[in-house]
């Protein structure tokens, strides 16, 4: 059972910076600065849940912008006392990634999505580093309920609440999963080599 | 929690802080710029396109009951009387303050000028109009809009000169 101190682990955005929902008020109103300012602040959180989802860096860019046009086209519709602003992207993205999957595989047999995921990431290419490239991998494979838990929680850093608000299930849901999905990933990782050691900061 | 899964954790932490300077290239933003820059550019044209037939609808309208008003006056040609013709200054289209805003995006810069016409020069455009004063000349108040066009015409109430 993961600790309280754990759970909160959501970025503190700085208080003297404008909220979410004051700039989503602010562009509702035409500004067009502020609709700016919402896009730096959350677009690379959008871009590396994305990346991770998909695999592609290719298809995170393209969830990247139809999430913020579909912000843009519905802003009327984001009530911020349901969700915060990035748990809304963040369920935009989701749909969006399942979505495109869904495509890639009517082109590709499933036994070759792994490779298609390598395939298609520049970045993961040209890592030097093996070991976060197989977790990568593994974590690619995995069934998208089980992956996106674990990119969500593990990766990303949202709490169990956020996170059972993005996939619209209960937070009981969300710790089976996620306990399901380390279980499968480990399962991966151990086939292929063992689980990466993390590597330490020594300075 | 057992020493492999604390080692995975470790390690998707590891991951997530790699992962940590990632992020959409600029192009991603100047395109979403640019569609904003759309979508704002077409409701405002929306919003002129709307203001320039109602414009044009409502100076239509002025123009029409005017014409029926002095169509009805001159082809009855009946003697005017002090109560009846102040009344047809009341029936003339002529806006109140709630309807000027529709006639005109500035309604401050509207101008009353009081026009006296020959009634024949008017019967010959089809408006016939009676000559209360007997000497062929009609007394008139028309709203002028910066742009020259008149967006109110009635007979005025009292004579101009």
């Amino acid at each position: 059972m993961r600790s309280p101190s754990i759970v909160t682990r959501v970025p503190v955005e700085d208080a003297s910076e404008p909220s979410d929902p004051d700039l989503v008020e602010r562009a509702r109103g035409g500004e067009r600065a502020a609709f700016g300012f919402l896009y730096r602040r959350h677009q690379a959180y959008v871009y590396r849940f994305a990346r991770a989802m998909t695999g592609s860096t290719a298809l995170a860019e393209d969830i990247v912008q139809e999430v913020f046009l579909a912000l843009m086209r519905d802003l009327e519709r984001y009530d911020a006392n349901r969700a915060g602003l990035r748990a809304y992207l963040f369920g935009i993205a989701r749909n969006l990634a399942r979505y495109k999957a869904r495509s890639v595989r009517r082109l590709i047999s499933l036994d070759q999505v792994e490779e298609v995921s390598e395939f298609v990431d520049p970045a993961a290419a040209l890592s030097t580093n093996q070991e976060s490239r197989r977790l990568r991998e593994c974590l690619a494979g995995l069934p998208a309920r089980y992956r996106e838990v674990i990119i969500l929680c593990d990766l990303q850093e949202l709490d169990y609440a956020a996170t059972a608000a993005v996939l619209s299930v209960p937070i009981g849901t969300v710790r089976s999963r996620l306990h399901r999905g380390r279980q499968l990933l480990l399962e991966r990782l151990q086939r292929r080599g063992g689980v990466p050691v993390a590597k330490r900061c020594l300075i | 929690m057992n020493a492999d899964e604390k080692q995975l954790l470790s390690a998707l932490r590891s991951l997530a802080r790699e992962e940590e300077g990632l992020a959409a290239r600029p192009h991603i933003e100047a395109r979403l710029m640019r569609a904003w820059d759309e979508s704002r550019a077409s409701k405002f044209p929306r919003h002129r396109m709307f203001v320039g037939p109602v414009l044009k609808v409502a100076a239509a309208l002025v123009l029409a009951a005017s014409g029926a008003f002095w169509w009805s006056r001159g082809g009855a040609n009946l003697p005017i009387f002090p109560d009846q013709r102040e009344q047809s200054t009341v029936m003339t289209s002529w806006p109140s303050s709630e309807t000027l805003p529709w006639l005109d995006p500035e309604p401050g810069s509207l101008q009353i000028v009081y026009v006296r016409v020959a009634s024949a020069t008017l019967a010959a455009q089809g408006y016939a109009l009676s000559d209360p004063d007997g000497d062929g000349l009609v007394d008139l108040e028309v709203i002028v809009a910066a742009d020259g066009t008149a967006r109110g015409v009635r007979v005025a109430s009292a004579p101009i000169y």
